[in-house]
């Protein structure tokens, strides 16, 4: 049995394996990709997240990101940050359910 | 009333963001605060894509920006944005990082974390008064 590749891994450019490269060395899990020429999205799923505020988080991530590229930088407008529990099958918010489904399909229309 | 031109929507765009913080300073809706503040931001940005759009395209693009699910997504605003030149600063492309904002808030019920709801009304400042400086 095959299993259909994401949608946004069709998205993925060497910039945006050069930032989940670097994201790696400080995650346990980062995807990223190019959304259009203007935004680059990065996704970390890391069970340090667990019951941290939204800030908390950026905060942990955002040191690194200041070592890429400052084009790279520039252009990274969305990032998603997840811990592993809110990524379960059964989503315990529908926020979380939303974000994550915003960053798995690129072409998902807005209602 | 109908929007015609790009000061039309920086107004807008003030008046959304005002409400917000109001509705943040005296009511402590953070999620209604946070919905209505999205748009501000929304709104900034189609200011800017007017302001730097041809004098003879305007008509053809303002009917296009106030159409299509699509136009809600800051990052689609920043693309047509960026085909005219225009990007925004590091600092301000940090601040994007940590708006969230969809319509899809409309589907959610509750509170959300008040230093949240402060932090997206900053950057929906940051990007007001990024966009008027712009235009002036």
């Amino acid at each position: 049995m095959t299993t259909a590749t994401p949608l946004w891994e069709a998205k993925r450019t060497p910039e945006t394996k050069m930032v989940e490269t670097h994201l790696r060395s400080f995650f346990e899990d980062a995807a990223a990709y190019r959304y259009n020429p203007a935004s680059i999205r990065v996704r970390i799923i890391d069970s340090r997240f667990e019951n941290l505020s939204r800030e908390k988080r950026d905060e942990m991530v955002e040191c690194h990101l200041d070592q890429l590229p400052e084009e790279t930088q520039r252009d990274i407008v969305t990032l998603f940050t997840f811990a592993p529990s809110e990524l379960q099958q059964t989503p315990r918010t529908l926020r979380e359910f939303l974000l994550n489904s915003e960053f798995e399909d690129p072409d998902r229309p807005m209602l | 009333m109908q929007l015609a031109t790009s000061r039309d929507f920086l107004k807008v765009a003030l008046q959304r963001l005002d409400a917000a913080e109001h509705i943040m300073a005296k009511l402590l809706l953070n999620l209604e605060s946070q919905y209505i503040g999205g748009y501000s931001l929304e709104c900034s940005l189609k200011a800017l894509i007017l302001h730097y759009t041809a004098e003879m395209d305007q008509m053809d693009v303002l009917k296009d920006l106030t159409r299509g699910a699509n136009n809600h997504r800051p990052e689609v605003l920043l693309n047509r944005l960026r085909q005219h030149g225009i990007m925004l600063s590091i600092e301000l492309a940090k601040r994007m990082r940590r708006f969230d904002w969809t319509t899809d808030l409309r589907y959610e019920t509750g509170r959300r974390d008040t230093g949240e709801t402060k932090g997206l009304l900053r950057t929906v400042r940051a990007v007001y008064e990024w966009a008027e400086g712009q235009m002036t």
